[in-house]
């Protein structure tokens, strides 16, 4: 079965383990959110996945359909089809938002071939439409100047239309308002489909109502100390994380 | 060996070259004077202020001479080679220092009494304007010897003058090619907008074959007041020649010069501007871009002179350092005691692209008036790896990503220009320049 899995995986920054033994798998077609506290490894779980040079792979596998993510370059990542979308996305000076766009479509086809500019360009304002992004943010540096709902709406365009195999989204409620929280998952819901599958990482049970998951994992000390199905987000929102706490202490 | 360690017998420094019969009288003098001049002024030497940080030794003038006549029957492939405009007003061609084919001007600009033709015509048709404005802002910023060599050695160039009222919406355009080895030009560029007037204008100096050729450029902008100008150079010769350009400019009240400098080219660059603003109200934008790579050295001297109150000037040049080439910046900027209500910012920013280039900044002010609003600031950064990754993740490799960031970080820079097709040229030959750095 197709599947993003992510086995015993260790990790540290800075000579510091962040991840302990972290094993989860989504399969092809469902939504997995990934809910922990302050410092439980959420983030570095998506830097990981994407490949960044600060975060060092102690042991364990990410399998992208059995393929494993964790010996390609992050753009090789990104062409095998894994996308994060980033809870604070970069500014990048003097590249317009299209031109990056376009870099990232043309990085998907083979030597020698040009994308069809006329119909990327369609395209590309088709998705803004759905998104609510003015037209004239293509000619926009990438992020640059754009307020905190614009930024997460740009990283939801760029899942449109790199279109994944899997998604992983970082904390993309933070820093949103309930309006843009809408759009952005609007957005994102628009995308599930049989051909993909998301991992959501959140701190709230507030992105869950409107991106509702079929799975919830809660993460604490860098590995998943419980699963369940969607109702564990609202257990947690009710009973914060202590219990759970608790019980992973009982356990050890 | 240093430059001034060396006897002074050089083809071209040898003996001076007089005027021809037909030029005007002051012209004649002019030229001679300057051949004393020169001789009387020491040869620059790195204990001196204003070439500290520079790297003499890599000036050489032995075996240079004044570039030859050359057969020039293909205009149109050396026009065509170059990045140009799709849409001017005229176009003057030069290769080496001469004209190679005839002048062309828009003829409903020429009705309106604009002049646009080589300098050594319009010395002999328009002797009194051409003198009323030929050399007549000092070189202050450490070139004093070689503005007398070129006014020494000067053949040809061009005088573009905009009469009161008159507006330019197309920009004209000079393209100076050099040819042969150890060729050397001295291409004067002589701009005036009149009052009210507004223009733009490209020049491009290019090297057509890979051999030593040396360039010893002068371009002297004035802006009467109320008038607009926009100046363009972009220099892109062999990887061995060696450039010398000083370029001035002169905004009188409430005029608006901007200009932008483009250098890829050469092993040696030294590049002085001066920016005075002379009038109430005037302002001035100095803008520049680099791309050196190898071992190439370009040298920046900027002066942004305030001497009325309500002025303004904004400078900012950016350098994209590959491999072990090395860039110097030394900005100034001076408010004299009248310049109340000055503006003037000077921003030099490099992207350091290798671990072995060298960008040297410094930045000055000196503040004599009051009510002053002024900023300079350098910095000097590799290739942010935050833009890096996220560019990667999706899905560019990391060559092309460097590529997007480089030229995003140059783009700053051309987009202040202010004018679609003026940064559509530019931008075109920074396309080229990158792609070729990013294929060796």
């Amino acid at each position: 079965m197709s599947k993003l899995e992510i086995k015993d995986l260790y990790a540290s920054v800075n000579g510091t383990e962040i991840l302990n033994g972290l094993s989860l798998s989504v399969p092809m077609g469902e939504v997995h959110a990934i809910m922990g506290p302050n410092g439980s490894g959420k983030s570095t779980l998506a830097k990981v996945m994407a490949g960044h040079q600060d975060y060092e792979v102690v042991s364990g596998e990410v399998l992208l359909d059995g393929k494993n993510l964790l010996g390609m370059e992050v753009d090789e990542r990104s062409r095998e089809g894994l996308f994060l979308a980033f809870q604070y996305p970069a500014e990048i000076p003097g590249v317009s938002n299209a031109n990056f766009l376009r870099a990232a479509r043309q990085s998907r086809l083979p030597d020698g071939e040009e994308i069809d500019a006329v119909a990327f360009y369609q395209e590309m304002y088709e998705k803004m439409a759905k998104l609510g992004i003015d037209k004239k943010f293509t000619g926009r540096s990438v992020n640059e100047g754009f307020s905190g709902g614009e930024k997460k709406r740009n990283e939801v365009l760029q899942m449109m239309m790199l279109e994944p195999k899997y998604a992983v989204l970082d904390e993309t409620d933070s820093g949103l308002d309930i309006d843009a929280l809408k759009i952005v998952a609007q957005g994102v819901n628009a995308m599930r489909s049989e051909d993909r599958g998301f991992l959501v990482i959140t701190h709230y049970q507030r992105l869950l109502e409107y991106i509702v998951p079929d799975h919830v994992h809660v993460l604490y000390d860098g590995r998943i100390i419980r699963s369940g199905p969607k109702e564990l987000a609202l257990e947690l929102e009710e009973k914060g994380y202590d219990w759970l706490k608790e019980g992973e202490l009982v356990k050890n | 060996m240093l430059l001034e360690e060396k006897p002074s017998v050089r083809s071209f420094l040898d003996s001076p070259e007089e005027a021809g019969e037909e030029f005007p009288d002051w012209y004649k003098s002019s030229r001679s004077d300057a051949w004393m001049t020169f001789q009387e002024i020491d040869w620059p030497k790195r204990s001196d202020e204003a070439w500290r940080f520079a790297n003499l030794k890599k000036l050489s003038h032995e075996e240079l001479y004044d570039a030859k006549e050359v057969e020039c029957n293909d205009i149109d492939r050396l026009v065509a080679s170059s990045l140009s405009l799709e849409e001017n007003a005229g176009q003057i061609f030069f290769v080496n220092d001469r004209v190679v084919t005839s002048p062309s001007l828009d003829e409903d600009f020429s009705k309106k009494g604009i002049i646009f033709k080589p300098l050594s015509q319009a010395l002999i048709d328009h002797s009194e304007l051409v003198q009323k404005y030929f050399m007549t802002q000092d070189p202050c910023l450490g070139s004093a010897k070689y503005a007398a060599l070129h006014r020494a050695r000067l053949r040809n160039g061009f005088f573009f003058y905009v009469p009161d009222g008159v507006s330019l919406t197309v920009p004209v355009e000079v393209f100076h090619w050099v040819s042969g080895n150890s060729a050397s030009i001295f291409p004067h560029s002589l701009i005036v907008a009149g009052a009210g007037s507004s223009a733009m204008i490209a020049e491009y100096v290019t090297s057509i074959d890979d051999e030593i050729s040396f360039c010893c450029g002068v371009s002297d902008i004035h802006g009467e007041e109320n008038s607009k100008l926009t100046y363009l150079r972009a220099q892109n010769l062999s990887e061995k020649a060696q450039s010398i350009h000083l370029l001035s400019t002169r905004a009188a009240l409430n005029s608006k010069i901007k200009t932008f400098n483009l250098d890829l080219g050469c092993e040696w660059v030294r590049n002085e501007s001066v920016s005075r603003l002379v009038g109430e109200g005037a302002s001035s934008e100095t803008l520049a871009v680099s791309v050196p790579e190898k071992s190439q050295e370009f040298d920046m001297r900027t002066l942004q002179l305030h001497e009325q109150p309500n002025t303004s000037s904004n400078l900012l040049y950016k350098n994209t350092l590959y491999d072990d080439s090395k860039t110097t910046f030394a900005g100034m900027i001076v408010v004299e005691d009248e310049a109340h209500h000055t503006d003037a910012y000077q921003t030099c920013r490099n992207l350091l692209m290798s671990n072995t280039c060298e960008a040297n900044s410094m930045p000055g002010l000196e503040i004599k008036a009051d009510q002053v609003k002024c900023s300079h600031g350098a910095t000097s950064n590799p290739v942010s790896e935050d833009e890096l990754f996220y560019l990667q993740t999706r899905g560019i490799n990391e060559s092309s990503a460097r590529q997007l960031l480089t030229f995003g970080f140059v783009k700053e820079a051309v987009d202040r220009i202010g004018n679609d097709s003026l940064e559509e040229v530019v931008l075109g030959k920074l396309e080229r320049r990158f792609n070729k750095i990013g294929k060796r």
